[in-house]
């Protein structure tokens, strides 16, 4: 059933590492979006990241007995705790970058906010690391497996490549209306916004893109066996990635707009900026609403 | 399955999960001496500002001066007001702007807007709140 046994054991490790990353922008996206967090940080007394960190760490063995981020199940004491603490490595690594591209964390930022921020911030995303397994992995043992093997029969109007890319393209659009439409509304977005350049803009692009990639195709979690077989244009995973961006895209253009972010007659950059800050957490929900599909 | 159910003690490691642990391991020993070695390194003192001024620009008889607002404390300021005053002609012009945040040893940037010519301009930081 699944291809772990048969690949490489270094493609089974970046498999499961990236399966944790995704988990951990599933659940984070929210929470990075969220200014309060980041303010958090900025008076975080080192004890107290310590305590944090040990909360996270203690969370995460709880989780990775229930499943973790890994497809083999830990079965010895020692590797529950290495595989924890590699799921911590995860979510600081993630939470780093993330707060490092929407310009939270710079090299103005001091030194003990920055940690502040970075830690706070990485609670979350340990917690998402900690679930990715039963986000992610489980779906591919439950539903998908018999439906794409036993009964042909049952999908058969996916055939129809066009039905195929319209349920893709819906899914896509509800998973990203589901959470950009509660990050729209908040003053985070014109404050990100507002504090980048357009290159880097065209940093953001280019993540997004490719935290779409890793959730849905990367980390071969979900039903992507069975969705490959389908006939369509989202299932080359270059044209799917592209596609369900430029879906992700619209639905933030229509939440701002809705929401009275984007008025018509605001100058196009700040239409642009607005749009692509909330194209990041509405195309990870995105690339979720069709693992869900 | 993905999940097997041999009775018998775990797979040895291979080198891929070796290498990703040891990393893992780096980052996050890394990450908590730092935070040890903030704890040890306890240095408590208020915040304290620094403004230094950028290059005045003009915009339709205004004057626009940029400055960079530097916390050298290892508190955070809320609500941190900069006042400036220029003295022109006897007459007395202040202009000022409030930061949200400025954490220990981070920097903002604000603009104070002026009528007249405000390179002698005097700045202060008339307030802030201790969050």
């Amino acid at each position: 059933m699944t291809n772990a046994n048969r690949q490489s054991p270094w493609r089974t490790e970046l498999d499961d590492l990236l399966r944790g990353t995704a988990g951990a922008f599933l659940f984070g996206a929210p929470f990075l979006y969220t200014m309060e967090v980041w303010w958090k940080g900025n008076f975080t007394t080192p004890p107290r990241m310590a305590l944090l960190l040990a909360l996270a760490y203690g969370a995460l063995i709880l989780l990775d007995l229930q499943g973790g981020f890994r497809a083999k199940q830990s079965r010895t004491w020692l590797r529950v705790f290495t595989d924890s603490l590699e799921a911590l490595a995860i979510a600081l690594l993630t939470a780093t970058i993330s707060l490092v591209l929407i310009g939270v964390v710079t090299l103005d930022t001091g030194l003990e906010t920055t940690m502040g921020r970075i830690i706070t911030e990485a609670l979350p995303f340990s917690i998402g690391v900690g679930i990715a397994n039963h986000v992610l992995l489980n779906r591919e043992q439950g539903n998908a497996a018999p439906a794409s093997e036993a009964d042909p029969s049952a999908h058969q109007w996916h055939d129809h490549a066009w039905r195929g890319t319209l349920a893709d393209a819906g899914a896509t659009a509800l998973g990203a209306v589901i959470i950009a439409s509660s990050i729209a509304p908040t003053d985070e977005i014109p404050m990100i916004a507002s504090s980048l350049g357009s290159a880097w803009l065209l940093l953001i692009i280019g993540w997004s893109l490719v935290i779409s990639y890793i959730i849905v195709f990367e980390a071969n979690f979900g039903a992507q066996q069975v969705r490959r077989s389908h006939p369509g244009f989202f299932q080359s995973p270059i044209s799917e990635t592209l596609a369900s961006y430029l879906v992700s895209l619209t639905v933030s253009l229509l939440m701002l707009w809705l929401f009275q972010l984007l008025r018509v007659g605001d100058p196009l950059s700040q239409w642009i900026s607005y749009t692509i800050v909330l194209g990041l957490p509405a195309t990870i929900g995105g690339a979720a609403g069709r693992l869900a599909l | 399955m993905t999940r097997k159910t041999n009775k018998k003690s775990e797979a040895p490691r291979t080198t891929a999960e070796w290498v990703s642990m040891v990393i893992s391991l780096v980052l996050v020993a890394g990450v908590v001496s730092l935070v040890i070695a903030m704890w040890l390194s306890p240095s408590q003192q208020p915040a304290r500002f620094r403004i230094d001024r950028k290059p005045i620009r003009t915009e339709a008889d205004h004057y626009y001066l940029p400055i960079v607002v530097t916390n050298e404390g290892d508190a955070t300021g809320a609500q941190v007001t900069v006042e400036g005053s220029v003295r022109e002609a006897g007459e007395e012009q202040t202009s000022a702007t409030t930061f949200d945040f400025i954490p220990a040893h981070s920097s903002v940037e604000g603009v104070l807007v002026f009528k007249s010519e405000p390179s002698s301009a005097e700045l202060r930081v008339v307030s802030y709140q201790q969050p």
